[in-house]
């Protein structure tokens, strides 16, 4: 009987993202435009959390539980390693779609928040560690209940 | 044509096909899935509750960064 492993596998990945982080970034983002007042086009803002972060914690549980996870590979630090390919692309799209701009000392985001390159780095070294705590426990705890890691 | 009788049939049949295997479980599940429903649920490691307070103190601190978290979550 084939009981569909990746495919749950791929339904654990999505879970987190899109019933934690997306709604998160979601208010966030609103609360900024609407609340704040900054100029946040939310629109191409979203494409990112939206479509690619959810999608890529699927594909990316999906190779854990075919390859890693038979090798007795931990699952945090295998999630932990998620944002080095997040970062680039997240940028990447952000600058493609005009509300990152790079600067000598660091970044600007939606034209009005400065943040150096000092606490770009911090924030990339607490993004690597909630995803090694989200992936340890809840992407992990998922992946127990179905029964596939 | 051939007319067969309801027992030709049924012994036809019951020489096509094997016996089923036994369609009980050689042991017992029911002493697994208890110990499954009485273990305690996971706990989280002391130093995974100091990660989560550095992120989340650093969040506190540094608000506008605390935005790319937003993004790239």
């Amino acid at each position: 009987m084939n009981t569909h492993p990746y495919l749950r596998a791929y339904m654990a990945g999505i879970t987190v993202p899109t019933m934690i982080f997306l709604p998160l970034a979601l208010t966030g983002f609103s609360i900024a435009r609407f609340g704040a007042g900054l100029q946040v086009p939310n629109e191409r803002v979203i494409v990112f959390p939206m479509a690619v972060v959810p999608n890529l914690f699927g594909v990316w549980n999906i190779l854990y539980v075919a390859v890693f996870h038979r090798r007795n590979v931990p699952i945090g630090p295998f999630g932990a390693i998620l944002p080095f390919l997040l970062l680039p692309l997240g940028t990447l799209l952000a600058t493609a779609l005009g509300f990152l701009t790079h600067e000598a000392r660091g970044i600007v985001w939606f034209g009005a928040v400065h943040i150096p390159y000092v606490a770009v780095a911090t924030f990339f070294c607490v993004a690597i560690a909630i995803y090694y705590l989200v992936w340890k426990y809840l992407v992990g705890g998922l992946n127990g209940i179905l029964g596939i890691a | 044509m051939n007319e067969w009788s309801d027992d030709q049939i049924q012994k036809a049949l019951k020489a096509a096909f094997p016996p089923a295997a036994a369609s009980e479980s050689r042991r017992d599940l029911w002493p697994r899935m208890l110990r499954r429903m009485n273990a305690p649920a996971a706990r989280v490691h002391w130093l995974d509750w100091a990660v989560a307070a550095v992120a989340v103190l650093l969040c506190l601190v540094l608000p506008g960064a605390a935005s790319l978290l937003f993004y790239f979550l």
